[in-house]
């Protein structure tokens, strides 16, 4: 027992010092820089935001003291006009919007992804790319390539026309209907890069047991294939939801700015009809709420996929 | 716990002074005095920023932004020692003023404002000239392919009756809604420049009404709009005179025609001003004296085909900004107003109300 306690102090006291300056300036040099990065633009704009709002809405829009609960009841729909359900209705429409884009994104990333991985290795990485490179592309330039296919005049917009699906005169776009094209397209990389790792890794000798058993094709999926991908999907599902969720350039661009999202909803707030207080405050509880889904997530992740939940 | 801050916080704070470090402005140069020039995009051309850097022997740096609220945010956020000159329109400047944003201007450092032209000395947005000089100015219209309205009226109908336009594709403006809203009121009968809260609840519940026509695409502010006419994406939109005016110059329309509603519409003027804290205001003065001369005046309107408010500049205009189209008739005068300008509690009512129309 006292032998334990003094191999510590049998070390000369100098070496150990040193050794923990060597030790302090290796951390220095690797995660100075990123923690200072994350300190100066994620702690210090959310400390600031989180300041704001809790203050007063000026004559302007900008903030002012004394200190107030006022912009988070505006959150909740009470306003200087009385109560209002936008705020609700904004909220379900970009929930909506988030979740039939996942939807869709999840529907067409199986077959992609299986379609590679059924390939020649030497192929895979390249048909990969072939999915990830529009992505390399600014949003908006890509969204306003959208706008010129779908717009009254294009071709396309001609036949629907032409098939009585769109009144005359009107194109493809603007409709809630480009808006969910516009937003699938965006994000589907998101959604079959993960995916793609998942099922890289697939054991095929369950699905082989499993045609052993006649189990039939889509008990086969279910059974012994989904199962395996399931890690890769719910990274894929977070992915993708989150930035759905909040995405205003599509519903900009391709749904004509008709009805406000919840990111733009918090934009205007900094710009259009200031009021700066409110804006934060809806930054705040739209921040809680993801982190909340995300924790959530993390969970059902880890319960599901063995703890691979590594993309959190 | 204690440990691991420790551990932190050292190379955190070491990596922060170096991101601050490398973020600090590099220390001015006393050689060559700089303009920092705050500007709608596209606002100004290249030739007239040379000609300003020869005869000031300095350097002009142009940044741009595409609306009020942007350039009064940022203003807001520090801006206002940042930039020398900023370009807001004229319903702004009493709330910049409001908010200690601008400084009054040296008038004896102006001569060239007795340029002016006499309705745009004095104006009620900035009583005394003392904050702003007028840069450019126009109206806000409704433009439309002419094939396809044979026998359109001169009307706010065309985007609120469906009578006048049953099927064709239209959109209004966004952005702060002001010239939406006005449209709405003066289709209404209650004036483009209401300002009542039961005024601005009709005009919304039309608004509401319109929406729901299955020819409303959206809402999208001037410039795109033009574009949109001219590709053929809408055959209705609120523009610009300006707008349509480059695009007719250079045939590319779409053989668009663009009216004043009789119903009355918005008049604006783009000012320069100087922020409160600006760098050089000196040089500041000089470059909004070098703007209203003749020369520069007639320069930067032949280039943005937007009204000049400069007298002196008239002979040496393009003929379309002499035409009606830029400099509307005495009888057309009498239908345009100023938007008035909005705070407190009347702006936060006019907020919810905007925004719960898009809700």
């Amino acid at each position: 027992m006292p032998s334990e306690i003094t191999s510590d102090k049998t070390k000369p006291a100098h070496a150990a010092r040193s050794e923990n300056m060597a030790r302090a300036i290796r951390l220095w040099i690797t995660a100075g820089p990123g923690l200072a990065w994350i300190i100066l633009f994620l702690i210090v704009p959310s400390a600031i935001l989180l300041g704001i709002g809790f203050m007063s809405n000026g004559d302007y829009g900008s903030p002012h003291l004394p200190l107030t609960l006022d912009p988070f009841k505006e959150v909740a729909g009470f306003s200087i006009l009385g109560w209002a359900d936008g705020n609700l209705i904004t909220l379900l429409r970009s929930l909506v919007q988030s979740f039939i884009a996942t939807f869709i994104t999840v529907l067409l990333a199986y077959p992609v992804v299986f379609f590679i991985i059924t390939r020649r290795p030497e192929i895979r990485p390249l048909l990969l790319l072939f999915v990830i490179l529009p992505s390399w592309t600014n949003q908006v330039v890509r969204a306003y390539a959208w706008v010129e296919l779908l717009g009254p005049r294009a071709p396309l917009s001609g036949l629907a026309q032409s098939l009585g699906l769109i009144p005359p005169n009107l194109g493809l776009m603007p409709t809630n209907f480009s808006v969910l094209i516009g937003l699938t397209y965006n994000y589907l990389p998101y959604m079959v890069v993960p995916l793609y790792a998942a099922a890289e890794k697939l054991d095929w000798s369950l699905v082989e047991a499993g045609r052993d058993l006649y189990a039939s094709g889509p008990r086969l999926f279910w059974a012994a294939v989904f199962p395996q991908t399931l890690p890769g999907l719910l990274s894929g599902i977070i992915l993708v939801a989150i930035p759905a969720f909040g995405d205003y350039i599509v519903p900009t661009l391709l749904g004509g700015n008709r009805v406000l999202m919840m990111g733009s909803l918090i934009a205007s707030q900094f710009t259009e009809t200031p009021n700066w207080p409110y804006g934060a405050a809806l930054t705040i509880i739209m921040l809680l709420f993801t982190c909340g889904g995300l924790i959530v997530f993390r969970r059902m992740t880890k319960r599901l996929g063995g703890g691979d939940g590594a993309m959190l | 716990m204690k440990r691991l801050i420790k551990y932190i916080s050292l190379p955190a704070l070491t990596g922060l002074a170096i991101i601050v470090g490398l973020a600090a402005p590099p220390p001015a140069q006393a050689a060559t005095p700089t303009l920092y020039l705050f500007n709608w995009s596209q606002y100004i051309p290249e030739s007239l920023i040379t000609e300003f850097e020869i005869s000031c022997s300095c350097a002009v740096v142009e940044t741009d932004y595409d609306s009020n609220s942007e350039m009064a945010a940022k203003l807001k956020a520090g801006g206002d020692s940042q930039y020398d000159v900023v370009v807001p329109s004229s319903y702004y400047i009493p709330q910049l003023v409001h908010e200690g944003l601008l400084q009054k201007l040296d008038k004896s450092q102006i001569p060239n404002a007795k340029n002016l032209l006499p309705q745009f000395q004095n104006p009620a947005y900035d009583p005394n000239d003392q904050y702003s000089m007028p840069y450019q100015w126009g109206t806000t219209g409704v433009a439309y392919i002419t094939k396809k309205f044979p026998a359109a009226p001169d009307s706010w109908g065309m985007m609120f009756n469906p009578k006048d336009n049953p099927s064709q594709p239209f959109e209004l403006m966004g952005g702060s809604g002001r010239d939406t809203i006005g449209a709405a009121c003066a289709y209404l009968g209650l004036g483009f420049d209401c300002n009542t809260e039961a005024d601005w609840l009709k005009a919304a519940a039309l608004i509401k009404q319109t929406m729901k026509r299955p020819n409303f695409t959206g809402f999208v502010d001037g410039t795109p709009a033009r574009d949109q006419l001219k590709s053929g994406a809408i055959d209705v939109g609120m523009v610009f005179n300006g707008d349509i005016a480059t695009c007719e110059s250079d045939g590319s329309c779409n053989n668009a025609t663009f009216v004043l509603p009789k119903q009355g519409t918005e008049i604006w003027v783009d000012t320069m001003a100087i922020p409160a804290h600006a760098p050089d205001p000196q040089l500041a003065l000089e470059f909004i004296n070098f703007i209203l001369d003749a020369h520069s005046g007639a320069e930067l309107s032949n280039f943005n085909d937007y009204g000049s408010p400069n007298a002196a500049s008239v002979p040496q205009l393009q003929s379309i900004l002499t035409s009606t189209l830029i400099v509307p008739t005495d009888e057309q005068m009498k239908h345009l107003m100023f938007l008035p300008p909005l705070a407190g509690k009347q702006l936060a009512v006019y907020n919810q109300i905007w925004t719960a129309i898009r809700q």
